[in-house]
């Protein structure tokens, strides 16, 4: 268990657009992340009780959520609104799909884990500033392996007054490993959001902080870049070290 | 890879080839996660070979039926299932190929017996949210051919075939004949006193993975041949969207975490059948036992 | 408001098959009587809406993994005394 009380991300806040709806892995478990007509995000888990059809392949409209299969209709509180079959039939409270803790912190969405209360960390470092989304991208290694490999990773900042003699550090907190510079006035994070897809395979939601300057499009592009590079030098390591074991 | 111990499904036929495609070349498949390799032989008679028990070649019985070669791996206590209707001499045989499904052949059936999905996965050909009520209909385990039958089955379908030129109320008959073979009585556009036929034979090649051969026997004689096919190969694949994504993947006998209601009573009484025979292979029961 | 009393007749665990529908019948916000059980067969009255008393029905006559129900017989209204 991390120290996140079992919340993590698991998109980013732009990366489920208001009506749609997205399945995908969170420690194996199948989800669904959807966004209702007026911009609410909602996380279930990823199966209409009725007949156990995925729901990530249903439709929005307006603040419910259809099941592909039999269209039977669900509002945000999860509640069964309407049985398609049955037009006369006033489903009762009892029908409800299984819903998960959620909540947009760091421009991010996050799934809390059932029993477990508690809220996903939020940096010191980033109270007070903007978060600019970069990307999502999947890592074939272990959230673990993401973590420390993120942590100990040369990530050069953004800013071109960080360039040089700026102090930089970089931690861990549960899901997130945050990337600091800062030297004068200027201060700059990457966060990154790490999502255990399953036993091997992570997400990682990045999107940066700062206190100066649009970091929209060239901060975006440059960290994006740094992202793909250290996904191929992660993956290729990790593929050489099981070639070595295998000769 | 050791024979499945499920009598129940080891003991039925099973259409495992399209007659046409067998030639003297082996074609390898599989049947309850069997290799098995059919061929002609020199006289041109279908033959059919498992690796077998103690991994040597055994050679498996085989029926030439409908268009084609059924198989088995056990001691069928019964023929494969007949349709007078075959026979019929105006009766056109349109095989629409073999569709591959990452889910058990037992759900393949099952949606097969389904009409409330008909105006969300099949909009405006065999339903239309306009008019997606189950009006009661009946479903019964018939004890004296052992076979599941759905009856009274009416439902507004916008294009209910290739044939059909508007929307109309259409009687559907539904008849399970072995737990992988399930048949479909239809109203005919063509002759108001007879139906046309579906037919869905299912050959499951592994618990979880499955062949779902289509055939039908239409009293249709206008319309072109690769037009009905395509027709029918549009719901399959449209259908196969739901199946591979049902979880659990494999069939639950029990509904415990399931809300049947009355318009899925066919898919109940198919399912209390499957548990009187005690068949377990593609069921989640099945499973967990393993 | 629909009152039925259903006799379930098969093979049973009878514990087990009581726990299963009074489990059902909460899921479908339900009334229902305490189950009545003989060998080889189970009574219970449940009363609500008419879909969701075919719910139930469709449910129970499938029923839990270690329990074969061969028949069911659907009685209107509550049946010997059972009613609450």
């Amino acid at each position: 268990m991390t120290a996140a009380g079992g919340w993590y991300p698991v998109a980013l806040a732009g990366g489920v657009e208001a009506g749609t709806s997205n399945g995908m892995h969170l420690r194996g478990e199948e989800i669904v992340v959807w966004r209702d007509a007026a911009g609410a995000a909602h996380i279930w888990d990823d199966r209409c009780p009725h007949r156990g059809m995925r729901l990530s392949f249903g439709f929005v409209r307006g603040d419910r959520i259809a099941c592909l299969y039999h269209g039977w209709q669900y509002g945000a509180d999860g509640s069964c609104l309407a049985i398609p079959a049955h037009p006369g039939l006033q489903p009762p409270v009892t029908i409800v799909a299984e819903r998960r803790d959620r909540v947009e912190a760091l421009g991010m969405i996050w799934a809390g884990s059932a029993g477990e209360p508690g809220r996903p960390p939020v940096p010191e470092e980033t109270v007070g500033q903007t978060v600019t989304p970069i990307r999502s991208l999947h890592v074939d290694r272990p959230l673990e392996d993401v973590a420390a490999r993120l942590a100990a990773f040369d990530l050069p900042p953004f800013h071109p007054d960080l360039a040089e003699g700026a102090r930089r550090g970089a931690r861990r907190d549960g899901p997130l490993v945050i990337v600091t510079a800062e030297k004068g006035y200027v201060a700059e994070t990457l966060i990154a959001g790490l999502q255990p897809l399953d036993h091997g395979h992570t997400a990682v939601h990045l999107a940066m902080a700062a206190n100066v300057g649009d970091h929209r499009g060239p901060g975006q592009a440059h960290f994006a870049r740094l992202a793909e590079l250290f996904r191929h030098v992660v993956e290729s390591e990790a593929m050489s070290a099981a070639s070595e074991r295998a000769a | 890879m050791a024979r499945t111990a499920d009598r129940a499904a080891l003991d039925q036929w099973y259409c495992v080839d399209d007659l046409d495609d067998i030639g003297a070349a082996p074609r390898m498949t599989r049947l309850l996660g069997e290799d098995i390799v059919i061929a002609r032989d020199a006289g041109g008679a279908v033959t059919c070979r498992a690796r077998g028990v103690d991994g040597e070649a055994e050679a498996l019985p085989v029926r030439e039926r409908y268009g084609y070669a059924w198989t088995t791996l056990g001691a069928p206590a019964r023929d494969i299932l007949a349709i007078p209707e075959s026979g019929e001499p105006d009766r056109r045989l349109v095989k629409c190929g073999a569709v591959l499904v990452r889910a058990s052949g037992l759900r393949i059936v099952e949606n097969f017996l389904d009409m409330a999905h008909f105006p969300f996965v099949h909009t405006e050909i065999l339903g239309t949210e306009r008019d997606a009520e189950v009006r009661e209909y009946t479903a019964e385990i018939r004890r004296d051919v052992d076979e599941v039958w759905a009856t009274n089955c009416k439902f507004f379908q916008p294009q209910a075939s290739k044939a059909a030129t508007g929307g109309a109320m259409v009687d559907y008959t539904y008849r399970v004949g072995s737990p992988f073979t399930v048949i479909l009585y239809k109203t005919c556009v063509n002759a108001a006193d007879r139906f046309d036929i579906i037919c869905l034979f299912v050959q499951p090649l592994a618990e979880d993975h499955c062949r779902a051969h289509a055939v039908m026997f239409l009293v249709d004689d206008t319309s072109p041949l690769p037009a009905l096919i395509q027709f029918q190969q549009l719901i399959f694949l449209q259908d196969r969207i739901i199946l591979e994504n049902q979880r659990p993947r494999l069939l639950p006998l029990e509904p415990r975490a399931e809300i049947p209601t009355r318009a899925d009573i066919a898919s109940i009484a198919y399912r209390r059948w499957l548990k009187e025979k005690g068949l377990t292979y593609g069921t989640a029961e099945g499973a967990r036992r393993s | 408001m629909t009152t039925v009393t259903f006799v379930f007749a098969g093979r049973f665990e009878a514990g087990s098959f009581a726990e299963f529908a009074r489990h059902r019948a909460a899921r479908l916000a339900l009334s229902a009587g305490a189950p009545e059980l003989s060998p080889g067969e189970i009574r219970i009255t449940v009363s609500g809406p008419g879909d969701l008393v075919d719910a139930f029905e469709m449910a129970c006559s499938l029923g839990p993994r270690d329990c074969i129900v061969a028949d069911v017989i659907r009685l209107a209204g509550p049946v010997d005394g059972l009613a609450r």
